[in-house]
């Protein structure tokens, strides 16, 4: 009893004693007098150092680990943003086609005499004042060692192309001069030579290293990437979860907008979105139109596309050895194409976001503008069905000479957007009387190889579809088509799966891959769609841009199709 | 005792030779390897995949790569330039000597990559399982002894519930509510992603303010099936002459439950956890994805997924190793709850 009293008496005195605190005159403001006293003037005192400005800090979402920093290992999507952030290119390429100088003083050409008339010598003169993060300046040594360690053996780099097949020599005639001679006219150096997922490596670093180690394989700057000539400088590296980058402050544009940039790594879409929902990143990639409504009702975000050259398209196994004798007809193909309603797959499924491309080469250079997209008349594709011989049958699907109209489609599953629009694909052919299976798969099951016995390359199916299109987008090449990548015994790592081999195709096809004058080249290319659209060898689905979603908050974000974050370094915060 | 510890670490040597063998074949069966290199925008050219089919082993029989990947190959000479020239040592130890190989997607030591995410994975799995078994045997004891109870009632429906939640259902309710809703009606969000807010960094704070749905979401359902099982097993015990003994001798409750009645209860319960303490550090691929918490999990899925063979292969003979240690670590705690097993 005494003790609960005693704590009342004592909750009463700290109350009165903050009421009281408050009845006391308040001491005078600067410059005035206390009462009774005379005034004094103010004492001067420093203004007080404004405070810095917040570091400005934007934080991006992939939605795939990025491999590893130096772009010799590997060239997926989700790496190549990082090495556009860390190491500069000859020049970048934004998706209308227009170079932009980066290492490179200027894009060489013959008439500027940086290509020699037979196009099998190239001098790539370099911009002055390039330099490392750690002062040391970016020159030809840099670029011909780039090109060295891609070609030693003991390097066990991703890919050697084109370095390999094109270029016969590579040497610096002066700090700022690379001489480049090919064995052979390549059309595409351009878009393939230390552009893209190409970058110079600095030579100062990794020399030493191979030389004591006999590799780059295990090189601590392969992670580290802490010595890098872009707008961004690696702070921290930690796999499936996140990278952080500071601006360079020696990077030749001047330093970024953005003092300090994340990268958080996400292991599917739906983390990714739920992360954007909620504010915790500002940049979301690769959204699905699926996931459009849901962040145009938080009204923080704005859509942005970028054309990359990559389309979903069917392609069909017409290997006359081992394809379904339906598939060998043009009609067939044609029919098919004409009963699958794309509109409305790209309205309803992914919220109108893509377009339905004619041709491999959509919305590029390259594109055939002749060429209109397939329509969608299931009638049409029924006379044509009918007119090849293959009849209804009591059970709705077609059949002829006793053997069913029944494919097998084969893809990569996972996506639920995607496996949607295939069930749709499956009923919509259904309705013209073609039977679907469905097998659905995962990319290292179905894009195993000849000598694993991938069901691709051995024509085990009937349809197939994923993303893709130019490989070295601008460039138009690609060897799909041509008869001799038809994959065999002697040639396992043939990537011609479909059995195409057309002698109209290949002829064209000679000519354009040699042609160095574009205008030429993009003629042959027009012609080259032609042939493939009146034979129906692929039935384009719609595009697929990257699409990207901004948080509002920040300015001046631009993406390229090509090299996705070449514009980082202008990015800001409103 | 010692000789019993001694024939069992000698006989897990033979055993895990099997497993590895096994695993390493099923592993290999998996899928192309280099399939998705470069992933889904750009294929492989022929010559390169033919020179990495060289660099990486790929293109040697099954039984020559799983020796190399035991024993090494920098012992003997290998094809560096495919010109059939054997011309180089080859650079592998092996796994006997602790070379698990590079990484096929990161291009660094595999040992390297698994072990960046032991501690991330043993953070969420081992503080989930403590929660766990501490909140079974409370909650499982409760129940059995206050038995058709509404308490009892109550918390019987909750575990049923609970037990059939699919994890990543459970999962994306909890982000949805607690990081998306709750922020759009004004309230303070739990954070859904990652291990720290990256503009704060890796504090303290921040680890257990990310830790909290994970957490929620894995605790859930062990819990339901871990206190449904204490409450099993305690009803079976306390109804024992034993039992009835101790409270004729007058002991408090307390002294009864814990001293004798949980100690016997408990012994299944070692084995449980015995079992499951190897595959915490296999993580939880749902989980882990979900919230993108970069642990071992995630890594698995990802490496088997990709045909990451020294990744996979790395995580599957850790798991293998701790499976055989923890049966022996099992069987020695046995005795101490149940002082009539003798080892001999």
């Amino acid at each position: 009893m005494l003790r609960k009293c005693s704590w009342i008496v004592l909750s009463v005195l700290v109350v009165a004693g903050v009421a009281l605190s408050g009845c006391g005159s308040k001491p005078p403001a600067p410059g005035q007098a206390a009462p009774g006293q005379p005034p004094t003037l103010a004492p001067t005192t420093a203004p007080e150092p404004a405070k810095p400005a917040e570091p400005k800090q934007v934080t991006l979402g992939l939605t795939s680990n990025p491999e590893s920093v130096n772009p010799m290992y590997t060239s997926t999507w989700y790496s190549q943003c990082v090495y556009e952030l860390l190491l500069l290119p000859l020049w970048n390429i934004d998706d209308q086609g227009q170079y932009q100088m980066e290492l490179a003083q200027e894009l060489p050409t013959t008439a500027n005499g940086g290509v020699s008339a037979d196009g099998l010598n190239i001098t790539l003169k370099l911009r002055k004042g390039v330099v490392w993060s750690d002062g040391e300046p970016v020159t030809a040594d840099d670029v011909v060692f780039t090109y060295d360690m891609i070609m030693d053996d003991k390097n066990g780099v991703f890919s050697r192309y084109p370095f390999d097949t094109y270029v016969k020599s590579m040497t610096a005639a002066d700090p700022q001069t690379v001489q480049i001679q090919l064995s052979s006219a390549y059309a595409d150096w351009a878009t393939s030579f230390f552009v893209k997922t190409s970058r110079v490596i600095p030579k100062h670093i990794l020399q030493p290293v191979f030389d004591k180690d006999g590799t780059l394989d295990n090189a601590d700057w392969n992670r580290t990437g802490d010595v890098t000539d872009g707008p961004y400088v690696l702070k921290e590296f930690v796999s499936d979860d996140h990278l952080t980058f500071d601006a360079n402050d020696k990077y030749w544009r001047g330093r970024p907008n953005i003092d300090t940039l994340f990268i958080r790594i996400f292991a599917d879409r739906q983390s990714q979105l739920a992360a954007l929902q909620s504010g915790q990143i500002d940049i979301g990639s690769y959204i699905v139109g699926s996931e459009i409504p849901a962040l145009k009702e938080t009204n923080k975000f704005d859509i942005l596309s970028s054309p990359n050259g990559y389309i979903v398209t069917i392609f069909m196994n017409i290997d006359p050895k081992t394809a379904n004798p339906a598939m060998t007809d043009p009609n067939v193909r044609r029919a098919m194409a004409l009963a699958i309603d794309r509109q409305l797959i790209i309205d309803k499924i992914y919220n109108g976001i893509y377009h339905i491309p004619a041709t491999y080469w959509d919305k590029t250079i390259w594109d055939n503008p002749a060429l209109q997209p397939y329509p969608y008349d299931p009638t049409q594709a029924k006379a044509l069905l009918d007119a090849a011989g293959w009849k209804l049958g009591s059970d709705g699907v077609r059949e002829k000479n006793g053997k069913k109209l029944e494919l097998r489609y084969v893809y990569i599953s996972g996506d639920e957007t995607t496996d949607t629009m295939v069930v749709t694909f499956q009923q919509m052919l259904a309705d013209v009387g073609i039977k679907l299976d469905i097998m659905p798969n995962t990319e290292e099951v179905l894009w195993a190889s000849y000598s694993d016995n991938g069901q691709l390359p051995h024509g085990n199916y009937d349809l197939t579809q994923w993303s893709d299109g130019m490989w070295y987008f601008p460039s138009p090449s690609t060897s799909y088509f041509l008869c001799s990548e038809r994959p065999s015994n002697d040639y396992p790592t043939g990537y011609n799966w479909f059995g195409i081999c057309d002698q109209n195709l290949e002829k064209v096809w000679a000519v354009a891959d040699t042609e160095l004058d574009q205008q030429k080249r993009i003629d042959d290319y027009h012609q080259i769609e032609q042939i493939m659209y009146d034979q129906t060898y692929i039935i384009p689905i719609r595009s697929d841009p990257d699409v990207w979603a901004v948080s509002t908050s920040l300015k001046d974000v631009t993406f390229s199709g090509v090299d996705p974050l070449m514009f980082a370094y202008q990015w800001d915060v409103k | 005792m010692t000789r019993y510890i001694l024939r069992r670490l000698l006989q897990a040597v033979p055993l895990l030779l099997i497993i590895t063998a096994l695993l390493f074949i099923l592993t290999g069966s998996l899928g192309d390897p280099l399939a998705a290199f470069g992933g889904e925008r750009r294929r492989l050219q022929p010559e390169d995949r033919a020179r990495l089919e060289r660099q990486l082993g790929l293109d040697k029989p099954m039984v020559e790569q799983y020796l190399i990947w035991l024993v090494g190959n920098d012992w003997m000479k290998v094809d560096l330039n495919g010109d059939g020239i054997l011309d180089s040592y080859g650079t592998r130890k092996g796994v006997v000597r602790g070379d698990f190989g590079n990484s096929f997607q990161e291009k660094r030591p595999a040992i390297e990559v698994i072990g960046e995410r032991i501690g991330n994975t043993l953070l969420l799995m081992v503080a989930s399982e403590i929660i766990v078994i501490i909140l079974a045997l409370l909650v499982g004891t409760y129940s059995a002894l206050h038995q058709y109870s509404f308490w009892d009632n109550f918390i019987t429906t909750l575990s049923f519930i609970g037990y059939s939640m699919p994890i990543f259902w459970l999962a994306l309710m909890l982000i949805y509510i607690f990081g998306v809703n709750f922020q759009r009606w004004g309230l303070p969000a739990l954070p859904t992603v990652g291990m720290y807010d990256l503009g704060i960094g890796p504090t303290v704070g921040q680890v257990l303010l990310h830790m909290i749905l994970p957490l929620t979401a894995l605790s859930v359902v062990s819990l339901a099936s871990y206190s449904r099982y204490v409450r099993s097993q305690m009803l079976e015990v306390i109804h024992q002459d034993y039992i009835r003994t101790a409270y004729a001798k007058g002991l408090p409750e307390q002294m009864v439950l814990r001293g004798h009645a949980l100690k016997n209860a408990a012994l299944p319960l070692v084995t449980i956890v015995g079992l499951d303490m190897p595959l915490l550090l296999g993580g939880t691929v749902v989980t882990e994805a979900i919230f993108g918490w970069p642990g071992m999990g995630r890594l698995f899925y990802k490496a088997s997924n990709a045909g990451d063979i020294p990744v996979t292969m790395g995580i599957l003979l850790i798991i293998a190793v701790l499976v055989v240690v923890f049966q022996l670590i099992t069987d020695i705690v046995y005795t101490y709850f149940d002082p009539r097993i003798r080892y001999e």
